[in-house]
């Protein structure tokens, strides 16, 4: 319960919201089909990452928490039109859950990065993937009865494409930061 | 609230009080997941689809429901049928559609106004952890609401960059989008203590 230990004031709460609103937002982007990449590249975990970088790791996760607690309602704003709880069912369920990681530890690694632009890509890269995939392929495992290495590969599909949006999340990250420093968590 | 996945009926389904859905969900994700025998399974899914059909939904939503997990069910299936055979497949692909469209069902029967008072109503067991279940309400609500705020905020980062010379492409237009979506978060939320919101 550490993340609750500290009160939630309203700054918190409109700026969770807000994040929460940017992912929701960058869901209705249309995909975009990169070259040489099999699957379309979607904009959301952009924003999961940049939620992380941005507002901190507990804003960060707190966020990404709010986001799927609305697609839980009901709302379609997954990329592709998905929501209701269905997409908390499938196999592919744990990525989802995955992002409330990948903030956190985006965050928590970002902090520690002092702006520099190498650490700010680790934080994004380990934060954005690494955190997102120890959940999503273990779930995928046991979902769908696969061993870990098959789960794995079959997530490779989308590596090429989260590792350009966790570039696109560092780059972004520190051009925000030096552009309104009171962003900074 | 007209935008969410919510189809307006009259059946029992669409009556029945959004905490015993949730509920009766769980219990069917449990029996789903403990069920290996493809004749129980069976027999699962076949009640699955008689509850879908007395909701009145039409059977294109099923379809489409399941159609969004196409290529993960292609997947799943090849690697499955490699290790375990048809028949272990066949089990996982009905397993995993039925638990999907179970869940599918609940979202299209349930309106988003009463999911976010059984949430609401669910969240105040938290309450002595500090959790206030309504500015739990109040942060879902207003996510909703700052989606199409922040749709048009980036349209017009876009624009703005298309206007300096600039191309479509949208990350560099994110950096004065999230600046001023910040500084909007600053605005609403003087706004929001000004008419006592002080304490959530």
């Amino acid at each position: 319960m550490s993340v609750l230990s500290k009160p939630v004031d309203v700054r918190t709460v409109v700026r969770c919201a807000m994040f929460a609103a940017l992912i929701a937002a960058l869901g209705l982007l249309p995909p975009i089909p990169v070259p040489i990449i099999p699957v379309p590249v979607t904009a959301q975990t952009l924003g999961v990452m940049l939620a992380g970088a941005v507002l901190g790791a507990r804003n960060g996760a707190l966020a990404v928490i709010l986001f799927l607690g609305v697609v839980a309602l009901g709302f379609p704003l997954l990329s592709g039109g998905r929501g209701g709880l269905g997409v908390f069912f499938g196999p592919s369920a744990g990525f989802l859950l995955g992002w409330v990681a990948g903030a956190f530890v985006t965050g928590v690694l970002a902090a520690a990065s002092e702006c520099k632009f190498p650490r700010l890509i680790i934080a994004c890269l380990v934060g954005g993937i690494g955190a997102v995939y120890a959940v999503g392929i273990p779930w995928m495992a046991v979902a769908a009865d696969l061993t870990m290495v098959q789960a794995a590969v079959a997530s490779m599909v989308f590596l090429p494409g989260d590792i350009l949006k966790a570039v696109a999340a560092a780059v972004a990250t520190r051009a925000i930061r030096r552009g309104y420093p009171a962003a900074h968590p | 609230m007209t935008i969410g996945v919510y189809v307006p009926g009259a059946s029992a389904l669409h009556r029945a009080s959004p905490g015993v859905k949730l509920i009766g969900l769980a219990a069917f994700a449990v029996c789903l997941s403990l069920t290996t025998n493809l004749a129980l399974l069976a027999a699962l899914a076949v009640g699955l689809l008689l509850v879908w059909g007395s909701a009145d939904l039409g059977w294109q939503r099923l379809i489409s429901s399941l159609t969004l997990l196409k290529w993960i069910l292609v997947v799943m299936f090849v690697f499955q049928f490699l290790s375990g055979g048809l028949l272990a497949a066949t089990e996982l692909m009905l397993t995993i559609c039925a638990l999907v469209s179970a869940a599918a069902l609940v979202s299209f029967t349930t309106r988003t106004d009463d999911m976010l008072e059984t949430l609401q109503y669910a969240f105040s067991a938290f309450a002595r952890f500090g959790l206030n279940p309504n500015t739990v309400a109040f942060a879902l609500v207003f996510v909703i609401r700052l989606v199409p705020f922040v749709a048009t905020v980036g349209r017009e980062a876009i624009e703005a960059r298309l206007a300096r010379g600039g191309g479509r492409n949208p990350i560099p237009a994110l950096v004065p989008m999230v600046i001023r979506l910040m500084r909007e978060t600053d605005t609403l939320s003087e706004a929001l203590v000004a008419r006592g919101f002080a304490r959530p």
